[in-house]
């Protein structure tokens, strides 16, 4: 029993005193973002989370007095580690849709985005069932762009990526004939830059009037049960819309709106 | 729980199990085959036969497969000059990708297990081989490959099982093997727990009946 | 801008040394207790350790890391829910990582430090015991430090399978090398360039072990007499 006992007790510690990391610094709130999403996150040449998303949330919190750590997470596990107590917030462009929630609270929309197409330039697409039969379209997973496509083009060549940067390498490469992302996404992250040359936007220009998988533009992912979170978050944020600070940031990564 | 969003699904995962079991089995029989030749050249005597095969074993051990697979699936794409040849409609398929990655890691692993194997034959079979005049091709065939095969059958036992297991890493690559399939459950229908479970006792079922059919061999020709 | 990419990839390596590392350490512990369960008299012991290995080493390393990271969690956070508590567990994604790490190779070093057991000739053990060492001080004194040595191969090979699957737990989202690289890819649309990077980095890093590993084979053997078989 004795040297097995020991083992077995040098375990236990060991894991225990592990998941007790766990439980100290309760009162920076965790924000997860996927920062694979440039230029709203994305991480720089340093290895530091940045973008549009990531100054809004740390102008959100200075607003509303919160002390706050964003991080970068794996887009797999965000929005039920929301919903399980994981992550206090979430900011990555997300879109409030009737599926998203009946599980989370949002925050009053802060943006409201553009769904478009992106594909090699001079190729014509008819954007209907039989137009794109076959044709691949790289989406990212579990987005409102890939329930759109699901639903709207089952007949063609769908991939999926978890990671949001991934359909661009994809596009590059021939893999995929077309990607579907936010409009200011694709202009400022990639035709803008050496890849994206001869590409440009295709079809039309989806919002969420088109169709419910497009929801009703982004917000701030909280969980249900954090009311006074969501309260805060609101105030913040529309601190920022009155003293300006909203309109510049929108001004710095996109100019003139 | 959310078992009902696990049984709507099992067409999917039927599918997927499908794919896990082609990828292990293709990569496997392709493997086997070139492991068996490379194998011979890497107990060479001659030092320019030996080495490459070495260094091959030891890049494809000595690197994650996770790396490989990025390198060939993502990496190779990035070369204008591999997009306009005429390779390019295998390569730009992930299925052909990802065998090509699962080949080359597992023909490292199983080249070093057969060489090991062969190591270890009596000097004493291969000179009478020899004596009898047998040419080194027919050697090769009636005595070096069938006492290789069976003294390395175990962990060639646990090298098939370690494949089939590495098909898991192919749901990074768009394919909807198990864990694919899983993985875009849990992003569609956020559940976090029913769908990896699920994938899980896939997995111990295919393994159950892989070790089971290494048993039998085992008994039959490598009695221990 | 290249350069400073390859900088934090390789920065990272720091990350997957660590999860490495501590991985390693637990997995000892947990190989140990696994092998001297298995080598027990108590036959409930050896088959709970059965079960261990048998079920570790059946399910793939990732799907392993999904479990834990997100299915054991939210297990863990339902029945505490339905218990009526408020409370809530979760690991981040180095921890989720090291304990998926530490459970697989604590099953595959139980199997390499049983094997190294059983092949200590028994009369040892029985002529220790006849001088009246207790159990402990013959597991210590006698078992052990030929353990260690007999154990050697297969520990090396754990450890660099170990040193390899560290790459998976990118996949939770831990940042380690293998994030980094596929961030910068991602990035900088070259990703063959960095998946190099970081396949030299694993590459360097298995070579280096080897060699130490080799070194102290060496000085454990120093002493004995015959290889054992």
């Amino acid at each position: 029993m004795n040297m097995l006992g020991r083992l077995f007790g040098i375990a236990a510690l060991v894991a225990c005193s592990l998941s007790a990391q766990q439980a100290a610094a309760q009162n920076t709130l965790t924000i997860a973002t996927d920062a694979t999403f440039p230029p709203f996150e994305s991480i720089d040449s340093s290895g530091k989370v940045v973008g549009y998303d990531v100054e809004l949330m740390e102008a959100v919190c200075e607003a509303a007095k919160l002390k706050c750590n964003i991080i970068n997470a794996a887009w797999e596990g965000m929005i039920p580690g929301l919903v399980s107590g994981k992550y206090d917030a979430l900011i990555s462009q997300l879109t409030v849709t009737e599926a998203r929630r009946k599980i989370l609270a949002f925050s009053d929309v802060y943006d409201r985005p553009v769904f478009r197409f992106v594909a090699k330039e001079g190729k014509d697409y008819t954007f209907t069932r039989e137009g794109l039969k076959g044709k691949t379209i790289a989406v990212q997973t579990g987005t409102p762009m890939d329930a759109y496509v699901t639903k709207t083009f089952p007949d063609a060549d769908i991939k999926r990526y978890t990671s949001g940067s991934a359909p661009y390498l994809e596009l590059t490469s021939g893999r995929a004939e077309l990607h579907m992302s936010y409009e200011a996404q694709i202009k400022h992250a990639f035709l803008g830059g050496p890849d994206g040359k001869g590409f440009a936007l295709v079809g039309p220009r989806y919002t969420g009037k088109d169709a419910p998988e497009f929801g009703e533009g982004v917000a701030i992912a909280i969980n249900k049960r954090n009311t006074a979170l969501l309260k805060s978050v609101n105030e913040g944020l529309a601190t920022l819309r009155q003293n300006g600070k909203l309109d510049a940031l929108n001004a710095k990564y996109f100019g003139a709106n | 729980m959310n078992w009902d969003i696990i049984l709507e699904n099992l067409p999917l995962y039927a599918q997927g199990a499908k794919l896990t079991v082609l990828l292990s089995l293709m990569a496997l029989a392709i493997g086997f085959v070139l492991s068996l030749g490379l194998a011979l050249l890497r107990n060479s005597h001659n030092p320019w036969v030996r080495l490459p095969v070495l260094g091959y074993t030891l890049v494809f051990r000595g690197t994650p497969l996770l790396v490989q697979l990025f390198l060939i699936y993502y990496g190779l794409a990035q070369f204008e000059l591999l997009r306009q040849s005429i390779v390019w409609p295998w390569l730009s398929s992930p299925l052909v990708c990802v065998l090509i990655a699962f080949v080359l890691n597992t023909t490292a692993y199983t080249t070093e297990i057969f060489a090991g194997g062969m190591r270890h034959i009596p000097a004493g079979e291969i000179e009478a081989a020899r004596a009898y005049g047998m040419s080194p091709f027919t050697v090769a065939r009636r005595i070096l490959i069938p006492a290789m095969l069976t003294r390395s059958l175990s962990l060639y036992g646990n090298e098939t099982i370690m494949m089939m297991h590495a098909t898991s890493l192919a749901s990074t690559v768009t394919l909807m093997e198990v864990t694919g399939v899983a993985r875009t459950i849990t992003l569609t229908s956020y559940i976090l727990f029913e769908p990896y479970v699920t994938a899980a006792a896939i997995y111990l079922a295919l393994t159950f009946v892989l070790v089971a059919l290494f048993r039998v061999a085992e008994k039959r020709w490598a009695n221990p | 801008m290249l350069t400073a990419y390859a900088a934090t990839v390789l920065s990272a390596g720091y990350v997957t040394l660590k999860l490495a590392g501590s991985a390693l350490a637990l997995s000892v512990v947990l190989g140990l207790a696994g092998a001297l369960c298995k080598l027990s008299s108590s036959a409930v012991l050896r088959t709970l350790a059965g079960i261990y290995t048998s079920t570790v080493r059946g399910i793939p390393d990732l799907v392993l890391m999904l479990l834990m990271f997100y299915s054991l969690p939210t297990l863990c956070n339902d029945l505490i829910a339905a218990a009526g508590f408020e409370y809530f567990v979760e690991f981040d994604p180095f921890i989720a990582g090291m304990l998926t790490l530490a459970l697989i190779f604590g099953a595959y070093m139980t199997e390499t430090f049983r094997g190294a057991l059983l092949t200590i000739p028994k009369g040892q053990v029985e002529a220790a015991r006849a001088y009246g060492l207790g159990p402990v001080k013959t597991f210590v004194r006698i078992q052990l430090p030929q353990m260690a040595r007999l154990a050697l191969p297969g520990f090396t090979n754990n450890w660099l399978v170990l040193l390899k699957a560290t790459a998976l737990a990118s996949l939770i989202g831990l940042q380690d090398v293998m994030l980094t690289a596929k961030g910068a890819a991602e990035a900088t649309g070259q990703p063959f360039t960095f998946y190099l990077i970081a396949g030299g980095f694993y590459l360097a890093l298995t070579i280096a072990s080897v060699l130490i590993l080799m070194w102290i084979g060496r000085r454990l053997d120093l002493g004995t007499r015959e290889m054992p078989r």
